[in-house]
């Protein structure tokens, strides 16, 4: 401000009082009231807001009677709020309004009728819109209420639902343990026994319930309300953990013998059939039931389709050495599917790599 | 805030020596008159007569008409294309010139307004606005120092008339 020279004059420039602002009046803190109505509108324009109008207007009597007479001040925040442009933005409530059911008819309003002073067109339009975008809110949010109720709701499933889960039952073990395998036998292991793997495959019962279970798992996993929470950790748990203790079992040489098929002589000691099948058939059990009488029961079938595909694809895979697990594989006596016999009338081998071939022989080595 | 856009007019060249502005209480401000038609309530008047020595401005006071007077030097300067002043430089300094108490910033708003100075009343009502952004009512007549005359049926009305506002 160097060069800009502030001089006082004398007082008789000045026509104003000490004290007085260029209204004319005592000069007060209220300034924001005494802004001609065309200042205000500039201010509130840089808000640009429904929001921010019905909030100024109930500042002060003046500031409502600036806010709510201004037409631009509306138009301008209906068109920054709504986008497009206005007119466009009432036609599409107006239309959606139309459309038979889409949204109620307005219901007549209970309200004395508004006075004059805030009858201006685009306030009410504004209003209306914002009713308009309330109900669809709503109407959206009870939809939602409704879906979720419906979801919640305990329905027991159909009768064709039942009979759906029970040929399900019965034709998904025929697929894959019996189709499957001979298939895979045929066609990929090229086996001389393929009847032998196959009712080797029937008669493995805890791997179809493990399969089960594990398929129960999956199956509910999507539906993960209270009852079937539990009822799915459940089916999990009982898999899981036969499977854990028949591992470590095995690990621990605890029983030598293991696979899906044992004899209950296993020589060593426990028969962890014992523990799994019925574990197993627990679980398996409670999947069924639920798939017969509780809600939703079934939605998740293709699940349990893919888990049951995955499962026998990796039962497969382990085949050749099904009745081995883990460390009992490698030189601990087998025990096979029956107890074999030598024409000898020895034992059969144990050093050799199963009691059986795939044939059904018994592997009797040097013995005889 | 927003920034103001550049100071309103070009200069224009033909405005050349000092003119002397006369607030309404008696201050006297010799300007440049390039910096003085920034206001294009003065430019217009130096149009109609170049070889006027002053102008009384009976709406402004001293202390806005320096401010006033401040804000189109700088953007003056500024907005010179060899200025070497960024648009974020021009953000800051604008920022840094409203922060005065509400007496003056209301009083700038109407000298802006009165001046005609577009780009320095975009300035002030912005930085009004942001002191009522968010605001409740209560909070506004707090800020601000208004007295709430409404009465509580016209409360009521407003209430019922902007609904939407609670939902």
């Amino acid at each position: 401000m160097s060069n800009v020279k502030r001089h006082v004059c004398g007082s008789s420039h000045s026509s104003f009082a000490f004290g007085q602002n260029f209204f004319g009046g005592p000069t007060r803190t209220d300034r924001m009231e005494q802004l001609p109505a065309d200042l205000l509108v500039l201010i509130f324009r840089d808000l640009n807001t429904g929001k921010a109008l019905a909030t100024g207007s109930l500042v002060s009597r003046r500031m409502r009677d600036v806010l709510w007479t201004n037409d631009t001040l509306w138009h301008s925040a209906f068109e920054n709020e709504f986008g497009g442009t206005a007119t466009q933005a009432v036609e599409t409530h107006g239309t959606a309004r139309r459309q038979p059911g889409l949204l109620p008819p307005p219901q007549p309003s209970t309200d004395p009728p508004a006075s004059p002073l805030i009858v201006t067109g685009w306030r009410q339009k504004y209003t209306e819109h914002k009713r308009f975008l309330s109900e669809v809110e709503s109407d959206r949010q009870a939809r939602f209420k409704r879906r979720k109720e419906l979801q919640r709701r305990d329905i027991a499933p159909s009768a064709e639902d039942r009979l759906n889960f029970l040929i399900w039952l019965i034709l998904s073990p025929i697929f894959f343990y019996i189709a499957l395998p001979l298939l895979l036998a045929l066609i990929i292991l090229r086996s001389e026994n393929i009847i032998q793997w196959s009712l080797h495959a029937v008669l493995a019962p805890a791997d179809f319930l493990f399969f089960c279970g594990l398929g129960g798992f999956f199956a509910f996993t999507e539906s993960w309300g209270s009852t079937k929470m539990v009822l799915t950790a459940i089916s999990c748990i009982f898999p899981v953990a036969v499977a854990t203790i028949h591992w470590a079992a095995a690990r621990a040489d605890w029983i030598v013998a293991t696979g899906t098929m044992h004899s209950p002589d296993t020589p060593g000691g426990l028969n962890w059939m014992f523990i799994f099948t019925p574990g197993m058939a627990i679980a398996v059990g409670i999947i069924v039931v639920a798939n017969l009488f509780l809600p939703d029961a079934g939605t998740h079938r293709d699940d349990f389709f893919v888990v049951l595909t995955l499962g026998m694809g990796a039962r497969c895979l382990r085949w050749p050495s099904s009745s081995c697990w883990a460390s009992s594989c490698s030189g601990a006596p087998r025990v096979p599917l029956r107890t074999p016999s030598c024409p000898c009338g020895a034992s059969p081998s144990a050093s050799t790599s199963s009691f059986y071939d795939y044939t059904g022989a018994a592997r009797c080595g040097g013995s005889c | 805030m927003a920034t103001p856009a550049a100071a309103a007019a070009a200069p224009a060249p033909q405005l050349e020596g000092d003119i002397k502005l006369v607030s309404e209480d008696a201050h006297e401000f010799v300007t440049p008159k390039n910096v003085a038609a920034q206001c294009k309530m003065i430019k217009t008047m130096l149009e109609v007569s170049e070889e006027q020595e002053f102008i009384n401005l009976p709406n402004v006071k001293g202390k806005e008409l320096e401010k006033v007077i401040e804000y189109c030097r700088y953007h003056v300067q500024a907005d010179k294309p060899d200025s070497g002043v960024s648009d974020n430089d021009k953000k800051t300094w604008d920022e840094n010139f409203v922060k005065v108490d509400k007496e003056t910033l209301f009083n700038l708003i109407m000298a802006a307004n009165y001046l005609d100075v577009k780009s320095l009343l975009d300035l002030t009502c912005a930085t009004v606005a942001n002191m009522l952004k968010n605001k409740t009512p209560e909070e506004i007549r707090r800020e601000f120092n208004i007295k709430n005359d409404l009465t509580p049926e016209e409360e009521e009305e407003i209430k019922r008339e902007s609904a939407w506002l609670y939902q």
